[in-house]
């Protein structure tokens, strides 16, 4: 197989990238892949793996940020980008962005069910209550319930209120 | 249910595992903290636990990776209690076990805190709550990191949400035997858990051992978790069953043949290594459930296979064993083993 870029030299690498729920894939030869916005194309792990096709999604949001570096432990962007793992809580909060499709790609969900720290337990119990309300109230519309529909959306708002 | 089904219920599932990462808020992670912040975490840690009027503090010792040596390091990695990874900490890395070494917390691996509980068998209720409760424990006296959404704050993001990781090791040499377990092994995955080796992320499987465990952590309670390992852990098990039970009825003689050809070869034997040894000794122990090899045992089987892995340690450094010395001595232990309970001898130790 040849590089879809160049069109010279052989595709020694296979890009999977997922924009906008679309798959679509690319042979790039080594130095095509160099010079594209993937620039260090030896994925370490799966994760640094994930960070680059995340960064494909949000190109724009992330390049901007490439100078970022976390306050408390001074994890800067690049070595994050680097190693695929957090320095300390902060870094989830100073490099979100990064995490935000990173985290919904491994784990498919975004919001924590299960135990929580003593002191959150009561926020927590009704945010994942309103979780689960939102599920059954999709399922209620998916199957043209909608009195039930209607009920979960009245027990949402008043969670939120 | 009756011993005959227990006990092979027990042959199967090997061992459950359940480990929760946790990490304390004040402290920036292992992997980006200096020496001062990882022994003050160790401190608050180790204080948790023996500074609390639990009967659990009488029961825990504390260890120190720094205080101790590498054949101690290598029993606890063959033990499950600490992973290569603490094992390689130059500083600030410490564990603290339990008197019957089910439980153990691992104080700054990858994160601060990895309670893990480790029992025989499928018991993954048991070893859940077990680890809960030193989680509660914990938390009495430190502040973990932890987010309205993403939960428990961890490292690496693949541990979000729970920080829990529930596995459970089957032995499965009848599937492996019959070429199902690709078969199977693939189900584990359209399932959302994932295989692994016997000791842990990346390893690869030996002696018919597969680990299955939860791949994701967020989103899902840890009741859920629960519930998914044990009803795919129980439906391999029951298959593996089925297909013993078929060989048995079937009495295949090419099955026997490799089942008696291992056995054979174990007994005689002059170099081996880990891997084919492992491999050898799984078959040997499906042949003694199959009633195929009436003068071999089961526990010295499970001894033998306890004791002839590979240094762990050098493993983990990346340093070979010296191969041929080793094999030599490996099959010299196996053959007197095996031997010795066929002359119907009680081992001495």
């Amino acid at each position: 197989m040849i590089c879809v870029k160049c069109k010279k030299k052989p595709a020694v690498l296979q890009l999977t990238i997922i924009k906008n729920g679309q798959k679509s894939e690319l042979n790039l030869c080594e130095d095509c892949a160099k010079e594209s916005v993937i620039n260090s194309y030896m994925f370490e792990n799966l994760i640094t793996a994930l960070f680059h096709i995340a960064n494909e999604d949000e190109t724009v949001l992330v390049k901007a940020d490439h100078s970022a570096r976390c306050e408390k432990c001074g994890m800067s962007y690049g070595e994050l980008n680097k190693y695929g793992k957090a320095g300390c809580d902060q870094c989830y909060r100073e490099f979100s962005q990064l995490f935000t499709p990173v985290v919904k790609k491994i784990h498919g969900k975004s919001q924590h069910m299960g135990k929580s720290i003593h002191s959150r337990q009561e926020v927590m119990r009704s945010k994942q209550e309103i979780v689960i309300l939102k599920e059954k109230l999709e399922e209620a519309v998916r199957n043209e319930n909608y009195e039930k529909a209607a009920e979960y959306r009245d027990l949402i708002k008043s969670y939120k209120q | 249910m009756n011993i005959q089904t227990k006990r092979r219920l027990v042959d199967i599932a090997v061992s459950t595992r359940v480990r929760l990462a946790r990490n304390l808020k004040s402290k920036p992670f292992p992997n980006r903290a200096d020496e001062e912040a990882l022994k003050s975490v160790c401190k608050d840690v180790s204080e948790a636990i023996f500074e609390s009027n639990s009967y659990i503090a009488e029961e825990f010792k504390f260890i120190d990776m720094n205080a101790i040596g590498d054949s101690e390091k290598e029993r606890l990695m063959a033990a499950h209690l600490i992973s290569p990874n603490l094992a390689l900490r130059s500083h600030g890395a410490a564990v603290m076990v339990n008197k019957n070494e089910q439980i153990s917390i691992l104080v700054n691996e990858e994160d601060h805190i990895r309670i893990q509980c480790i029992l025989p068998g499928l018991a993954l209720e048991d070893a859940f709550e077990t680890a809960n409760k030193i989680d509660d424990l914990i938390e009495s006296s430190v502040e973990y990191a932890f987010d309205d959404e993403w939960g428990y704050l961890t490292a690496c993001p693949t541990n979000l949400g729970t920080g829990a990781r529930m596995s459970v090791m089957l032995h499965l040499p009848a599937l492996t035997l019959t070429n199902n377990i690709d078969k199977m092994l693939h189900t584990v995955t359209r399932c959302g858990l994932t295989i692994r080796g016997i000791y842990g992320e990346g390893t690869e499987s030996m002696g018919d051992l597969y680990q299955i465990s939860n791949q994701k952590s967020l989103g899902v309670k840890e009741e859920e978790i629960l519930l998914s390992v044990k009803s795919v852990a129980r439906g391999i098990i029951k298959r593996e069953r089925e297909v013993r039970e078929d060989l048995v009825e079937k009495n295949d003689i090419a099955i026997q043949d490799k089942i008696m050809r291992a056995y054979g070869t174990l007994l005689y034997a002059q170099k081996i290594e880990a891997k084919e040894a492992m491999h050898l000794l799984s078959v040997a122990k499906l042949g003694v459930d199959m009633d195929l090899l009436p003068e071999a045992n089961i526990e010295t089987i499970d001894k033998v296979i306890g004791n002839i892995y590979p240094s762990l340690l050098r493993y983990a450094k990346g340093i070979p064993d010296e191969a041929n010395i080793v094999d030599i001595r490996r099959a010299e232990y196996i053959r007197r083993m095996l031997r010795k309970n066929d002359c119907g001898m009680q081992e001495v130790k």
